[in-house]
């Protein structure tokens, strides 16, 4: 293919008919004082391998945010948990469960399942401590791949029902194509609902059948803020959309992060905190392995790179070759 | 208050700080802060505040509708959402005893910086016997003493633009040196300012205060009857006072001058000149110089207190010093002719400085404010003048230099390197506040602070003070000065100033 080709190729997929139907729903934003909103995030990273040992750390939190012509944080929680994983063989009963169903799992895989753990075990107890509130979870309302968590999110949506507390997921960036076009959903509403301004559309069920882990709840896209990008939002519990993109769209008026639900924007700044602060993390091991007699060549030659890669892998050395 | 934590810190480049506060405009360059060390207070003064260049910033700048929320109206999990910076510039160690130290080191990562308090600055700023304040420490609600003793034992300067309160500083700064009997002062008051009350806002001057000790003269007796005339016989003018007076004399103008002060033989120079025919002087003095130089003196016609024949009142001046008496020459409606100032202020000080350098008696201290100071001081006219060895020399002799000038880029470098304390205000050429800081450690620093400065606030450095310090100069009012007079050792000015009954 020469480059005219390539061209031509892009324009008739600018240009194709983008004639899928789609029921879009519109709605007002909340005229009054909305509900306060507590915003769930996690992060993980490893700071340490040897052989197939890794140690990881993961950090979840999260932010209750009062909105009154501002956004004034009310209340914080942050839990950081030591986590040793071992793609050779279980250390406990979570990871002994994921390796024996993904025997290939990657470290990456597991500490993001524990990850998952970490915050759908935090949700539970905001659930039980607020009343009347809305929960947002960054990311879309899933479980893990953990068999038998099933049972502990349907308490959880039971204790959200009785507390009166909504419960949503928001996604940051989402590839899906559940209105089965060759272009992701967010481009597809983008180019579909130009001149519409607080709208939402419904997922298909379809695609929530097929979604893998399951969902509990039901998916939308929604726009919360005029013009402003599209973003897939989970809700749980059966709650009307209206009420809940009523409520959610007063706190997507951030000038910084229009149209996405500011509190969340925190959330993810004080988990990923676990890679700014993982020189601490470093230091702190390095001291605390001394103390206990690890060799200090063993080490340095364990402490893993930002992206929680082994230093001694080939890959880094490919990855600075690459750079000449 | 607690305004930010440290985040980096050198000891030649300063400390950087994340502040914590909402909005960057409660602080101010110049403000007085205290970093707290483990071991030591670290006294500061903010040298810069400024807002990190931020992507975000960039990417959300412009974006503007109404029913978004401002930034500010964001609570972030971590601080401020996009907090400010501040440099600080350390000044001064405090250790535990409150003993001062160099900055030889630096606080830790985090460490916390407030604002200085009183107690921190009682620490630094000790009074003593000679001191009076000068105003509140700038930003902090905290009277500064400036020790006069110390400052009148050398030249210093009192530098800034016009319309900043030069005026003003000085004139509590000749009012505190007499109400600390440290110095007498002579002022040659061009715009009468210094008398009994300003003729350009009514304050009260320093005969108001000190009645029985300053003596004020006029050079037009008219403009003040009150004063005592002041006249200066022509025999008594001297080349140099001639060149300084006209400041645009040619070189071969400045030779012919000197030619015929040689050849004047009992005549005196400003006759002789007149009388000069260019044919007399064929060979010695070009004839268009000699013609340029008889019309400049001409100009002398113009000034009443030039008199032949009478009696030299610099003879009464010189008595009244010698007694403990402070001057002020009131110009009159000559304080409009920069000729005029210029030319009496320089036969009366080197006359002054012929007396004082002779050490034939024992002199009292005498302080001469020499406005306009860049005008005997320019290298050009400073070679034919006493300025120079004056601003040397003399405080060996009992005579203070305090030179007062907008551009002291324009005074001589080594007369700048000779003053032992600066009141710096508000400068906008960037060569004055260079000049202005010339010979000062880390310039570069008080550079910036002295030329973002209000009107009214001065950058006092020396050893005069303990620290450099950014002082708002406090307001000449009659409260304000009451309260001085107050800690005033003179009975007799408190008696003074009681039967005057203007401070009910």
């Amino acid at each position: 293919m020469n480059l005219d080709e390539a061209i031509d190729m892009i324009k008739e997929c600018l240009t194709q008919d983008f004639n899928v139907e789609v029921n879009f729903s519109e709605y007002k934003p909340c005229g009054e004082k909305p509900l306060n909103l507590i915003a769930i995030d996690g992060s993980a990273t490893f700071i340490f391998n040897v052989s197939t040992l890794w140690l990881g750390i993961i950090r979840v939190c999260a932010l209750e945010y009062e909105f009154e012509n501002g956004y004034y944080l009310r209340d914080r929680r942050e839990e950081e948990y030591v986590e040793i994983i071992s793609t050779h063989k279980a250390l406990n009963d979570i990871q002994d469960k994921l390796l024996r169903n993904f025997p290939f799992a990657t470290p990456n895989f597991i500490i993001n399942e524990l990850r998952r753990l970490y915050e759908i075990n935090l949700l539970r107890k905001i659930a039980e401590e607020k009343k009347n509130v809305i929960i947002a979870m960054d990311g879309a309302l899933t479980t893990t791949f953990l068999k038998g968590l099933d049972e502990e999110v349907k308490k959880i949506l039971e204790i959200c029902k009785k507390n009166e507390n909504l419960l949503i997921g928001v996604a940051k960036d989402s590839k899906t194509h559940a209105f089965h076009h060759s272009i992701t959903d967010v481009e597809l509403l983008e180019r579909k609902a130009k001149d519409k301004d607080y709208c939402y559309v419904e997922l298909p069920e379809s695609f929530i059948k097929r979604c893998k882990p399951p969902l509990y709840g039901k998916a939308y896209f929604a726009r919360l803020f005029p013009k402003a990008r599209w973003f897939r939002i989970d809700i749980a519990n059966e709650a009307p959309p209206k009420l809940v993109f009523s409520q959610l769209s007063c706190y997507a008026r951030s000038k910084l992060s229009l149209g996405y639900v500011y509190p969340l924007v925190e959330a993810h700044k004080l988990a990923i905190k676990v890679n700014q602060l993982r020189e601490i993390y470093e230091e702190r091991f390095k001291e605390e392995a001394l103390r206990k007699g690890i060799p200090l060549h063993e080490i340095l030659r364990g402490i893993t790179n930002a992206e929680g890669r082994s230093y001694g892998a080939y890959h880094t050395y490919l990855d600075e070759i690459s750079e000449w | 208050m607690k305004i930010g934590e440290v985040i980096s810190a050198s000891v030649l480049g300063g400390i950087e700080v994340k502040l914590t506060l909402n909005n960057p405009e409660e602080l101010r360059v110049g403000y007085p802060t205290i970093v707290k060390g483990k071991k030591y207070d670290f006294y500061c003064v903010v040298q810069d505040i400024y807002t990190p260049k931020s992507k975000v910033i960039e990417r959300i700048a412009g974006i503007g509708k109404e029913e978004m929320i401002p930034i500010e109206a964001h609570d972030s999990a971590y601080g401020n959402l996009f907090p400010c910076m501040a440099k600080l510039k350390v000044i001064q160690l405090i250790n535990e005893k409150g003993e001062l130290k160099e900055p030889e080191t630096i606080p830790p990562y985090l460490a916390e910086v407030r604002l200085a308090r009183k107690e921190d600055l009682e620490k630094i700023y000790i009074p003593n016997e000679t001191s009076l304040p000068m105003g509140n420490l700038r930003g902090v609600s905290f009277e500064v003493n400036l020790d006069f003793g110390k400052l009148v034992e050398k030249p210093f300067g009192i530098f800034g633009r016009t319309g900043v309160g030069k005026s003003i500083l000085c004139k509590i700064v000749c009012n505190s040196i007499l109400a600390k009997e440290v110095g007498n002062v002579l002022i040659f008051d061009m715009h009468q300012e210094y008398g009994l009350f300003s003729k350009t806002d009514n304050t009260p001057g320093l005969k108001y205060f000190f009645p029985e000790r300053v003596e004020v003269f006029a050079l037009d007796p008219v403009a003040n009857r009150e004063a005592k005339p002041f006249f200066i016989e022509q025999s008594k003018i001297t080349p140099s006072d001639i060149i300084i007076a006209f400041q645009d004399l040619s070189e071969s103008m400045i030779d012919a001058l000197y030619i015929l002060e040689r050849e004047k033989g009992s005549r005196d120079l400003v006759t002789t000149i007149r009388e000069a025919e260019p044919e007399e002087y064929e060979g010695k003095i070009h004839s268009s110089s000699l013609l340029a130089l008889k019309r400049r003196i001409e100009r002398l016609r113009r000034f009443d207190f030039v008199r032949e024949g009478v009696e030299d009142s610099f003879t009464q001046m010189l008595s009244l010093i010698k007694a403990g008496k402070s001057i002020v020459l009131d110009f009159g409606k000559y304080g409009l002719s920069t000729t005029s100032y210029l030319f009496i202020a320089n036969i009366i000080t080197r006359r002054l400085y012929s007396i004082y350098t002779r050490q034939e008696e024992n002199l009292p201290k005498l302080i001469l404010f020499l406005e306009e100071a860049h005008k005997f001081l320019e290298p050009k006219v400073a070679q034919h003048t006493i300025f120079n060895k004056l601003a040397r020399e003399t405080r060996k002799f009992n005579l203070i230099l305090a030179l007062v000038d907008q551009r002291p880029s324009r005074i001589d470098e080594e007369v700048r390197s000779q003053l032992a304390n600066r009141l710096i205000m508000s400068l906008k050429e960037p060569s004055d506040v260079s000049a202005a800081l010339s010979g000062v450690p880390d310039k570069g620093t008080w550079e910036g602070i002295v030329s973002t400065m209000p009107p009214r606030n001065v950058l006092a450095m020396g050893d005069a003070l303990p620290i450099p310090t950014v002082i708002e100069v406090l307001n000449y009012n009659v409260a304000n000065l009451k309260r001085i007079l107050k800690n005033m050792d003179s009975e007799e000015i408190k008696e003074i100033a009681s039967n005057i009954d203007i401070f009910d």
